[in-house]
């Protein structure tokens, strides 16, 4: 009940004309950054990041959120129209969007995905508003043990399961950690790693480091891909209508999807890609026309589609109630929660629920614009993939350089822009994971504050970290994944060879038989 | 989501796994050579991107070294009472374990392989005319101030990554350089260097 009262609270706050147009501005940016292939939604979020801080907290996050669940509308576009995804948790859109595209049905498609986007959304944020005071009750038994347990484990399981190999999640992971080292430490002021150069006491700016990481590197992708100039095909509002039958095979993906989406976004992984594939297994396994998907069936989009969306909204909990982004994404908006001077966790439902709630709200009200925004404004979007790119990337590196500068008034944070960006274009080139690092230097001041709480409370007693349930649970698993990382290789290679030898036994006999 | 891990369609972007032509390819039992070592016995399987990542996890186990000698130098503390340096000294211990992880990874499993799918080409040329104008605009900004640089920088890239003709490219980049630049700082009222020139001349 307290929960619906604050949510309506949270909702005539989200309706005034200042909070309107935060969620506004950021469906369009979110919509154009998922849309553009290329930008990424962390680089869209990253560019738009700095420019937030001018105004008050409710307004910089509903924007992120706003461009959060925009891109995740718009990345499926170029998936359905070009085969491209415009970020990974639509990689699995091209299996059956374009396939259905090519059979000229690309408005249905993209009809079928956005409602289904939005039915997830709904379903998604109905179940986060019933849950959230649960989960906050639940994490307000937290101490420094669990939070270091939560939040170091679920940093090593979201590399572990995001980076590929082992080495590709760990590796930038804890690059991400070691760069939040840079700058005054947080109890003593100590400068670390500043090499007298004042302007590093403040440490690494998240939204440069994002802009470089993520903006530079896509960029120079963009410049590489042998695609770059592949024409969409146009659509008229007219062609947007699925028939009856497409409707109707919609319905149960859209359901399902939606529930598998919103467990994911609950988890330390890469909630909305891996939600996305599950989404297309349990289609596979379960669809009444499964022999159809991978040939332009509906329910391969509409299931991955919904799952999408609503761990778009699901991962929004421990966000929120933990403090706790487990993609690069939301670990922007935890920064930009920090940066306005509000501490995500637990409390955040009792000290802030005004924030909180009108947060929430704000989502549900982008989540009508976007649906208003996709739907009607397709041929607009489709427009917009014909930008030509010699405009296009001079613009983003304007937009970045102005806004790095704009964080602190300084060129370190331009310069770095520049360091950064050649970094994460050999991690991309190497194959390692870039959420991970910008993860952990979200995450990696949080990890030092409750290791360093833990350590004062504990008097300097290490088993304190694994003293209760939950840190003992969180450990265990986090074992167990780098456990398998090691030897899954190995077990693999065995399996392999097993298999070869078995192979060329068999072909052995058959040549005596022979 | 994850916002970074390479993806690769059968169909869309994304580099053939088959070696570059050039590339140092996987040598294999049949390819060779007969008085070779032990029998021809392959003892590493070295592509492109596992060398590649070999060297990047030597420079990182490098850089980690350098990273936990410079934290073992800041106070420690003790374990009831960690100094700035308790942390700083555990996260450059993981460091260390972790290139070496990468190294061994490359070096003695396939875990990560293939090839290195750098550009060629006209590709090539437009990574590094992107990259050259990107250092020069950052460069000169401070210099010449965001109008002037941006200009610049707007103009070189217009030209260059298009076939339009140079009238063309010189308005389009000053449209969008002034545009950009004017909607900031003074309608948004973003602080940006305003430029030594500028200064000079009196701007």
């Amino acid at each position: 009940m307290d929960s619906l009262i604050g949510f309506l609270n949270g909702l005539a706050t989200a309706v005034t004309p200042e909070y309107l147009l935060a969620a506004f501005l950021g469906a369009v940016l979110g919509t154009l950054v998922g849309v553009l292939p290329g930008i990424g939604p962390v680089a869209g979020a990253a560019l738009i990041l700095p420019l937030t801080f001018a105004y008050d907290p409710a307004f910089g996050i509903i924007m992120i959120a706003g461009i959060y669940l925009g891109a995740q509308y718009g990345g499926s576009t170029t998936s359905v129209l070009l085969n491209i995804p415009g970020d990974t948790s639509a990689i699995v859109a091209t299996f059956d969007g374009h396939q259905m595209a090519k059979k000229g049905r690309a408005g249905p498609a993209l009809t079928i995905m956005a409602i289904g986007s939005f039915i997830a959304s709904t379903i998604g944020l109905v179940l986060l508003i019933t849950s959230a005071s649960t989960f906050a009750k639940f994490a307000l038994e937290f101490g420094p043990a669990e939070f270091f347990a939560i939040t170091a484990g679920g940093l090593i399981l979201l590399s572990r399961i995001a980076g590929g190999s082992l080495a590709s999640g760990l590796l930038p992971m804890i690059l991400g950690v070691a760069m939040a080292t840079v700058g005054r430490e947080a109890a003593t002021s100590f400068s670390r790693f500043t090499f007298g150069n004042l302007d590093l006491q403040l440490g690494l700016n998240i939204a440069t480091v994002a802009v470089g990481l993520y903006g530079i590197s896509e960029l120079i992708a963009m410049l590489e891909n042998k695609h770059r100039d592949a024409k969409p095909m146009r659509i008229g509002f007219r062609d947007l209508a699925p028939s009856k039958e497409e409707w109707r095979r919609s319905v149960p993906p859209w359901i399902r999807g939606s529930f598998i989406g919103f467990l994911f976004g609950l988890l330390p992984i890469s909630a909305a890609t891996m939600s996305t594939f599950t989404s297309y297994r349990v289609e596979k396994a379960v669809s009444k026309h499964r022999a159809e998907l991978g040939t332009g069936a509906v329910e391969g989009i509409a299931g991955p589609e919904a799952a999408n969306n609503s761990a778009a909204i699901s991962a929004m909990i421990p966000v929120l109630i933990l403090g706790i982004p487990f993609s690069a994404t939301l670990a922007l908006m935890i920064s930009a929660m920090i940066a306005q001077g509000i501490q995500p966790g637990p409390l955040i439902l009792t000290q802030r629920p005004d924030l909180f709630w009108s947060v929430i709200a704000a989502i549900v009200v982008a989540n009508v614009m976007l649906l208003a925004l996709n739907l009607p404004l397709v041929g607009v979007w489709v427009k917009v993939l014909q930008i030509p790119r010699h405009i296009l990337i001079p613009a983003i590196i304007l937009i970045a350089v102005i806004g790095s500068f704009s964080v602190q008034y300084n060129m370190i944070d331009v310069y770095l822009i520049l360091v950064v960006g050649l970094l994460g274009y050999i991690l991309k080139k190497l194959e390692f994971s870039l959420a991970s690092l910008l993860v952990g230097l979200v995450l990696g001041p949080l990890i030092e504050k409750y290791f360093m709480q833990s350590m004062f409370i504990s008097r300097g007693d290490i088993s304190y970290f694994v003293s209760t349930p939950i840190t003992l649970v969180v450990w265990g698993i986090v074992g167990l994944a780098l456990l398998l990382g090691i030897l899954w290789p190995l077990i693999g290679k065995r399996l392999m060879r097993r298999s070869e030898t078995m192979r060329e036994l068999a072909s052995l006999k058959m040549d005596d038989a022979e | 989501m994850s916002d970074s891990q390479p993806h690769r369609l059968p169909d869309a972007a994304g580099p053939s796994p088959v070696p570059a032509e050039g590339a140092e390819a996987d040598v294999t039992p049949d390819q060779a050579p007969p008085d070779g070592g032990d029998r021809g016995k392959i003892l590493f399987r070295v592509d492109q991107l596992r060398l590649a990542r070999i060297i990047f996890g030597i420079v990182s186990l490098g850089v980690s070294i350098a990273y936990l000698v410079g934290a073992l130098g800041m106070p420690q503390g003790t374990g009831a009472q960690p100094g700035p340096g308790m942390w700083p000294s555990a996260v450059g211990a993981a460091w260390v374990i972790i290139s070496l992880v990468v190294i061994a990874e490359a070096a003695f499993t396939r875990q990560v392989s293939g090839s290195l799918d750098l550009p060629v080409g006209i590709y090539a040329r437009d990574v590094i005319v992107f990259s050259v104008a990107t250092v020069a605009y950052v460069l000169l900004l401070p210099i010449l101030g965001q109008y002037a640089a941006g200009s610049l920088y707007c103009v070189a890239l217009v030209k260059f990554l298009s076939r339009l003709p140079w009238w063309r490219a010189i308005l389009y980049g000053l449209l969008l350089a002034i545009s950009i630049s004017w909607i900031f700082l003074n309608l948004l009222q973003v602080h940006l260097p305003e430029g030594i020139v500028p200064q000079l001349l009196g701007f």
